[in-house]
Formats: C-alpha cells, sequence, structure tokens
C-alpha cells in the first residue's frame, strides 16, 4: 500500500483543513517518523489552497507504527 | 375523511409519515430516495419492537452515500457534538454501500466519551456491520477509545489474527479481552459487556466469551474513533472494512444482540448491500 510522504511544514498547513469541503486532512506520522497522507485524500482534494503541491507529493510505502493496546 | 377511515389512502400517508425518528433524520440528512426511507423507517420500528432504541446512544446506519449524510446520528440527528454527529478525517469513501476507511489515515469522530455515558451498571456495547471479508496484516481496530490505562474498543484483526471486543477499565483491577480466531472481517459484530461476562458475536453467532478479572475502574474520556482506535487522541490501528452500519450503547443481551442482527441484517438486505 502507498501514501503519500509530507514534510513538517505541509503537516502544519493541512491540519485542520478538509480536502472535500466535509473531510479533514490527517497528516499521520510512520513507524520511520515520516509524515504522510493517504491516496485518497489526495485523490479527493478539491481545496483550492493546496492543490498548486499536494498532487507533487512523494509515493512512499505504508509503514504504519503497531501498538499492541491490551493483552 | 371516508378514505382515510377505510385505509384507502392509508398507506400512502404511512409512507409518507412514517417514525418521527425516521422523519426526523430523513430530514437532517437529506434522504429523499424512497427504498433508503423504507429501510430506516424499518430499521426503526423494528429496534423499538425489540426494545433496543432505547439503549443506543449513536446509531450510524451510513446512508445516502455522501460524507455529508454519513454523519449523521440516526438516534439524535443533530448537527451538533452532544448528538454525536460524526466528523471524518482522512481518506475515507462513501457510497451507498457505506463509509469505507482506507486503512492508513481514515476515521470518523463519534465525539461520544465513554466515561460520564457508560459505567459499572449500564456497562455497553459496540457493533460495526462489516462489509470487507479479507484481512489486513496490521492491527486493526473497528472502533475504540483508549486514554492509556482504560480501553474500551472492538478489534477486527491482530498482527495474529485474533478477533475481541475489549473492555479494559484500568488495566488490572478490570480486564478483559476477548480472542476469536476467525480470518472472516465481514458481517455484523457485536461486542458487549454484560455485568461480569463479556462477549463477542459475528452474524448472530457468539464467537467467545469471557469473564472479568477484577471489577472498578471507569471507561476512558477519549472520543470513540470509528475505523480507528482513538489513542490518547491520535488514531491507531487503522481498518479497511467497508461500513454498513455502526451502533454504541448501552449493554445488550443475548437476546437483543440477536434481534439487533435480525434487524440490522434485514435494513443491509432492503439496501441490497447485505453480506
Amino acid at each position: 500500500m502507498k501514501v503519500r510522504k509530507i514534510t513538517t511544514e505541509q503537516k502544519d498547513l493541512l491540519i485542520g483543513q478538509t480536502f472535500d469541503g466535509v473531510q479533514y486532512f490527517n497528516p499521520t506520522q510512520d513507524a520511520n517518523g515520516n509524515w504522510f497522507i493517504s491516496n485518497e485524500e489526495v485523490n479527493g482534494c478539491t481545496h483550492e489552497g493546496v492543490v498548486e503541491w499536494i498532487h507533487t507529493l512523494e509515493e512512499i510505502d505504508h509503514n504504519p507504527i503497531i501498538n499492541e493496546a491490551f493483552n | 375523511m371516508i378514505l382515510s377511515t377505510h385505509g384507502i389512502i392509508g398507506s400512502s400517508v404511512t409512507v409518507a409519515s412514517g417514525d418521527a425518528d425516521a422523519l426526523a433524520f430523513f430530514t437532517a440528512a437529506g434522504i429523499t430516495d424512497t427504498t433508503q426511507k423504507s429501510a430506516i423507517n424499518t430499521l426503526v420500528t423494528d429496534l423499538k419492537t425489540a426494545n433496543i432504541w432505547s439503549k443506543m446512544k449513536a446509531l450510524y446506519p451510513f446512508v445516502g452515500g455522501t460524507a455529508a449524510q454519513h454523519r449523521f446520528n440516526l438516534k439524535d440527528p443533530r448537527t451538533i457534538d452532544a448528538a454525536f454527529y460524526l466528523e471524518f478525517f482522512g481518506g475515507g469513501t462513501h457510497s451507498a454501500n457505506g463509509y469505507q476507511p482506507n486503512g492508513t489515515t481514515a476515521y470518523a469522530d463519534t465525539k461520544l466519551k465513554p466515561f460520564g455515558v457508560f459505567n459499572n451498571t449500564t456497562y455497553a456495547h459496540m457493533s460495526y456491520y462489516s462489509r470487507t471479508s479479507s484481512g489486513f496484516n496490521n492491527l486493526e481496530y473497528g472502533m475504540g477509545s483508549n486514554d492509556g490505562v482504560n480501553n474500551l474498543s472492538f478489534v477486527f484483526r491482530r498482527a495474529n489474527n485474533l478477533q475481541a471486543f475489549v473492555a479494559d477499565f484500568s488495566n488490572a483491577t478490570y480486564r478483559m479481552s476477548l480472542n476469536s480466531t476467525s480470518t472472516n472481517g465481514s458481517g455484523l459484530f457485536v461486542g458487549t459487556q454484560q455485568g461480569t461476562d463479556i462477549k463477542l458475536f459475528k452474524q448472530n453467532t457468539l464467537q467467545v466469551s469471557n469473564t472479568v478479572l477484577g471489577t472498578g475502574g471507569v471507561p476512558p474520556n477519549y472520543n470513540v474513533f470509528i475505523g480507528a482506535l482513538n489513542s490518547l487522541n491520535v488514531g491507531d490501528g487503522y481498518t479497511d472494512k467497508e461500513s454498513a452500519f455502526a451502533s454504541i450503547g448501552d449493554s445488550l443481551t443475548d437476546a437483543e444482540a440477536a434481534n439487533l442482527y435480525t434487524a440490522v441484517q434485514a435494513y443491509n438486505t432492503t439496501l441490497n448491500r447485505q453480506v
């Protein structure tokens, strides 16, 4: 599964913004410390303010942090 | 008057009116399709007939096909946090089949904090109608809240293919986890806490049950997420299971869990999206 890598500055820009007028971006950190958003957020983005750069984001493999929250 | 008295226009009046709670939902969510309206109306009346409706805090029928329509709680369709009006984050997909989180960033924030809603007398249930059977290699929560000590959550899959309903309040004093070795991720999952018993049902079949190891503790005080676990206000264990219904409410008995399955299965069958 692929996701789109973003910088810390881009993460800060996306937090609190919707990508389609209803659903909010959710910048997430992976097991390598990279911030990323999903391809669905990129492909569904209609927000005027971020379309200039959001489609140029590098694709990386999804490498989630896995926490076992219970025994 | 005569026509009405003799039921000649009765059927059209019934369809146009229906249950008051269903009507409020149609108006709020902009549901106009007659099949969807009929399905919702029957769902509400079935739940009321089975005495389950009053136990529900949040009912998400995921009907209408858009993110804006999927935000509404059937039990209280106001557009405020106190009504558990969903807020979507990340790349979920919305369609006539429901809400599909993407397994990487998507979840719905219910605004429902188990602390203050549930306690050690009412207990709780969670349900999730999954249309996705395939596996996923990571830890995968259907929904849940975790404050670092207390955990109320529903788990589709962990790395070892186990399924669980967790009501873990204050760790060692009230720890419960149930594991089923089923690897099929589709169907209506119902996790319910019944006093000292915790049970997990799938498609009206008991997967596993267990008893508490202790008593005491409180439910977590973080919003329940659907599509992931809310772990200290951060999404964790994202799932990609497409949801055609989800609920959070007071504890259900075995009979009530069975009646919930019957009602929800009929609802999704009417919408032609049953599994």
